[in-house]
């Protein structure tokens, strides 16, 4: 006996989502509360196929017997008073993403389906909200306090709350389990997710309702129309699975707070977040595990959803450190931090979790463990305060190169010194890190690499030089339109290029650089380079010199 | 008998008394060199812990720093141009190593460099800063894109306990760095006890509330020039030499200011040594540590020649 799939799907249609945009930028969120008589219809007018036709209307204009794709010029003279105005699918799919946002506060699980809907699976949250028919109505009721005309269906799967929703006879529809054929009976096919030109064929052939494509036998129509039209059926029949891929990544953990007063102050704020943590450590303890990346969800009285990320260098548990973290980024946003009416909606995500060392304490103060603690933390908070508020999808911690973060200096193994070291942030190598090997104390680590500069041009300068032609040293050069006379010189120390690198080679083969170790008069001391070689092997470019250095 | 006993007694009598002398010197000893007994030691015991004086070596310095000096708060470490920043970071560099020579310990030290120094003066290169001692794996690198970002950062730095030292490379804006913002970062630094670096390049000297500011020219130190005014004749060709430093104290709260004392870096003993007292300079076969291959004394002596004739027809 199959087992009763026990998720539910809400299928949220917006119908006139286009021209809602421009009544609300027009009147404001709460236009449709004080709806105007007199206002005129209202269409989105785009170019298609060579001639202005109607992108979308609002309901007035649906009424008036307006419909899309429609000609524009027909449309102006058969209304005189039609308001027109350019459609911008930009601002549009912004919209559809915010609107995505703000349902976040139901449930994580929010796809999109095409333009003007989306997919929530509220399976997990019902109990929150106090069952389907609560849940709905609040859902209904703040999109119309917001200014949007919102139609929803809740049933077992999503193919039947998507045509429930298009095509049902009542704004709010709950499809019982087991239901689903009967409901979809009499709904058209426009209410099955087929493109227009199948749907024109098959009413073609007289089959205008889902009904009477359940009862046609499948194997003729499949051979003319393909297994499409079957397999939309199926999937709204909750026969074949279908997986809805949530837009966001659903966070390991999460703590939330509703309040019935909305905050505003940035203290408030903190103390929520103190609070909010203190839940998430405990969930957080009884895995062993602590929070790498974490995300502050404000969600605004009017809509707006704002989105804090921290990340750190180390798992983290305690809430102050939390609270410290993002009490950085706040102070970073600075003014842009808006509270408008106020936040109703606290959310603490945790949003990816590493293994947690847990050390036991003991009666010293000021031990080793604290000190590389604080300078943890200390490292997290300028990337808190000075880093960007991106969203670190790439699990693998590589961070953007426009952020500001600590690094160190790790040596690489390559010819060119430029290469020869790169800055790898510490979030990144705290993920593999090694125990640091003691190394003696009075001995500078070994080096392979000979005499090297204490500060490295990145790219190195051109420099003129007069030099002996073709080996040897240079004599006086000139560099930053100063002149320099070489007093005394060490070199060359020949560097070859690196023929295995597919970058360097792409530009030809990469030329030898020879450097000098160059003193002037007043014992400065200059790196310079060569790069290039004279007579045939060094093809048609002469030798360019450079300046890569300074050495102490 | 009896006489057995008046030597046993006569015996704890001397050396309570030896005891007693000898925990007096120590007292005094450590009242010389700055050192604070640990309370409740009994007096015959050794203060727990040696506190170790930072020296560089060169006694004209030293004493003119003072005997009680440690890098402790903040420390002006300038350079008169932009193209002197290699000399600076050189003795920087040093000064780190001759710490952790003296103090030892593993902790970190925070680089801070705005965007526009790196542009100007190029990035510290870990392998250069290895060739000179310190060892690179210990820096914690950091380039926020404003000056005050920079300020904001060295002083949440300079409150936190691990580090080893704070370093602010920067190049100072029109305004300068005033006395606000400097009395600010020592007072920050000299609770903790953590040494703070400001590098200015190219910078006209204000007013600040530093307990010691520096300014590092680079000298010149090929081992003829070296050794000519030391008692060795022999001159011994070999390329460019240890690097020098000419450092002018421009502020100094504990001490004279205003000389220059020349003064070159050891490596390999982490140490710095002057032309009069070659005693820590690192004895090897004339070569160098970095000293390329066996064909540059032979270079050096067929160039030097044209070089001199070159010099010569100048």
């Amino acid at each position: 006996m199959l087992s009763v799939k026990s998720t539910r799907i809400l299928a949220l249609y917006l119908p006139y989502l286009p021209t809602d945009r421009t009544h609300r930028a027009r009147y404001g969120g709460k236009w449709r509360a004080c709806e105007r008589a007199d206002r005129p219809p209202l269409v989105h007018a785009h170019k298609h196929k060579n001639a202005m036709r109607i992108a979308h209307c609002d309901e007035k204009a649906a009424r008036s017997g307006l419909r899309i794709g429609q000609g524009l010029a027909d449309a102006k003279a058969a209304h005189a008073n039609l308001d027109v105005v350019p459609a911008n699918p930009e601002a549009d799919k912004a919209l559809m993403m915010a609107i995505a946002d703000w349902c976040d506060r139901y449930t994580p699980l929010v796809a999109f389906d095409g333009p003007d809907g989306l997919f929530m699976d509220v399976t997990g949250c019902l109990h929150l909200f106090g069952g389907e028919a609560a849940l709905m109505s609040d859902l209904l009721a703040r999109l119309f306090d917001q200014g949007f005309c919102a139609r929803a269906a809740i049933a077992t799967n999503a193919g039947t709350a998507f045509a429930a929703s298009r095509a049902g006879s009542h704004d709010a529809t709950f499809v019982e389990p087991g239901a689903e054929a009967q409901i979809l009976r009499p709904f058209g096919l426009s209410a099955l997710r087929l493109d227009e030109a199948l749907i024109a064929g098959l009413e073609k052939v007289g089959l205008k309702t889902i009904g009477q494509i359940m009862d046609v036998p499948r194997a003729p129509l499949t051979r003319r129309f393909g297994c499409l039209p079957f397999m939309r059926l199926d999937q709204a029949l909750g026969q074949i699975d279908e997986v809805l891929s949530p837009r966001l990544p659903v966070p390991d953990f999460s703590s939330e707070r509703r309040l019935a007063e909305p905050v505003g102050l940035i203290e408030d704020i903190e103390r929520l977040v103190f609070s909010l943590g203190g839940q998430v450590q405990s969930v957080l303890a009884k895995k062993g595990v602590g929070a790498r990346m974490m995300e502050l969800t404000l969600f605004r009285i009017d809509g707006q959803v704002s989105r804090l990320c921290v990340g750190t260098s180390h798992p983290v548990r305690d809430p102050e450190t939390i609270v410290k973290l993002f009490r950085e980024r706040l102070k970073s946003l600075g003014d842009d931090f808006d509270a408008g009416y106020g936040f109703d909606i606290v959310r603490l995500n945790v949003l990816s979790a590493s293994n947690f060392d847990e050390t036991q304490g003991d009666f010293n103060d000021g031990a080793g463990p604290d000190k590389s603690h604080d300078i943890h933390t200390l490292m997290d908070r300028i990337s808190a305060r000075l880093g960007s508020n991106m969203m670190m999808q790439d699990q693998s911690g590589r961070a953007n190169g426009s952020s500001v973060c600590v690094g160190r200096l790790e040596p690489h193994e390559s010819h060119l010194p430029e290469r020869a070291e790169t800055y790898v942030p510490v979030t990144q190598r705290a993920k593999s890190a090694k125990p640091k090997s003691v190394k003696p104390n009075s001995a500078p680590p070994p080096h392979a690499l000979g005499v090297r500069p204490v500060r490295l041009f990145d790219p190195p300068e051109p420099v003129d030089v007069v030099a002996q032609v073709p080996e040897g040293p240079p004599v006086q050069f000139r560099w930053r339109r100063a002149l320099y006379r070489v007093e005394r010189f060490e070199g060359p120390e020949r560097l070859a290029g690196e023929w295995w690198c597919e970058d360097l080679v792409a530009k030809g083969t990469p030329a030898p650089r020879d450097y000098y170790r160059v003193e002037d008069g007043d014992g400065r001391r200059f790196w310079l380079f060569r790069q290039g070689l004279y007579g045939p092997r060094g093809g048609q470019e002469p030798p360019r010199w450079f300046m890569h250095g300074l050495f102490a | 008998m009896t006489s057995f006993r008046h030597v046993a007694a006569d015996r704890l009598f001397v050396a309570q008394k030896r005891q007693r002398i000898l925990a007096r010197l120590r007292k005094d000893i450590n009242a010389l060199e700055g050192v604070t007994p640990d309370f409740g030691a009994d007096d015959h015991a050794a203060p727990v812990s040696q506190k170790r004086q930072f020296s560089f070596g060169v006694e004209p310095l030293d004493r003119a720093l003072g005997d009680a000096f440690n890098w402790r708060g903040l420390c002006e470490l300038h350079s008169a141009t932009a193209r002197d920043s290699g000399a600076l970071t050189g003795f920087l560099a040093a000064v780190l190593a001759r710490h952790t020579h003296i103090f030892g310990g593993e902790d970190p030290v925070l680089w801070i460099a705005p965007h526009h120094v790196l542009c100007e003066a190029g990035r510290p290169y870990g392998h250069g800063l290895a060739w000179l001692g310190f060892d690179p794996a210990r820096l914690l690198f950091i380039a926020p894109r404003t000056i005050g970002d920079a300020l904001w950062i060295c002083e949440e730095a300079a409150a936190t306990s691990g580090l080893c030292a704070v370093v602010v490379d920067m190049r100072a804006p029109k305004a300068g760095i005033g006395l606000r913002e400097t009395r600010r970062l020592h007072m920050r630094a000299a609770r903790t006890g953590l040494p703070v670096f400001l590098l200015q390049q190219s910078v006209q000297l204000a007013a600040t509330s530093a307990p010691l500011r520096l300014t590092v020219a680079p000298r010149p130190c090929a081992n003829d020039v070296l050794f000519a005014e030391s008692e060795q004749a022999v001159i011994r060709r070999g390329g460019i030499g240890p690097p020098g430093f000419g450092i002018t104290l421009d502020k100094n709260k504990s001490g004279p200011a205003g000389n220059t004392y020349r003064m070159y870096w050891n490596p390999h003993d982490s140490c710095f040594f002057t032309p009069h007292n070659q005693s820590n300079r690192a004895r090897s076969s004339g070569s160098f540590p970095g000293a390329q291959s066996a064909n540059v004394e032979r270079q050096v002596h067929a160039d030097l020649g044209a070089l001199s004739a070159i010099s010569a027809n100048r």
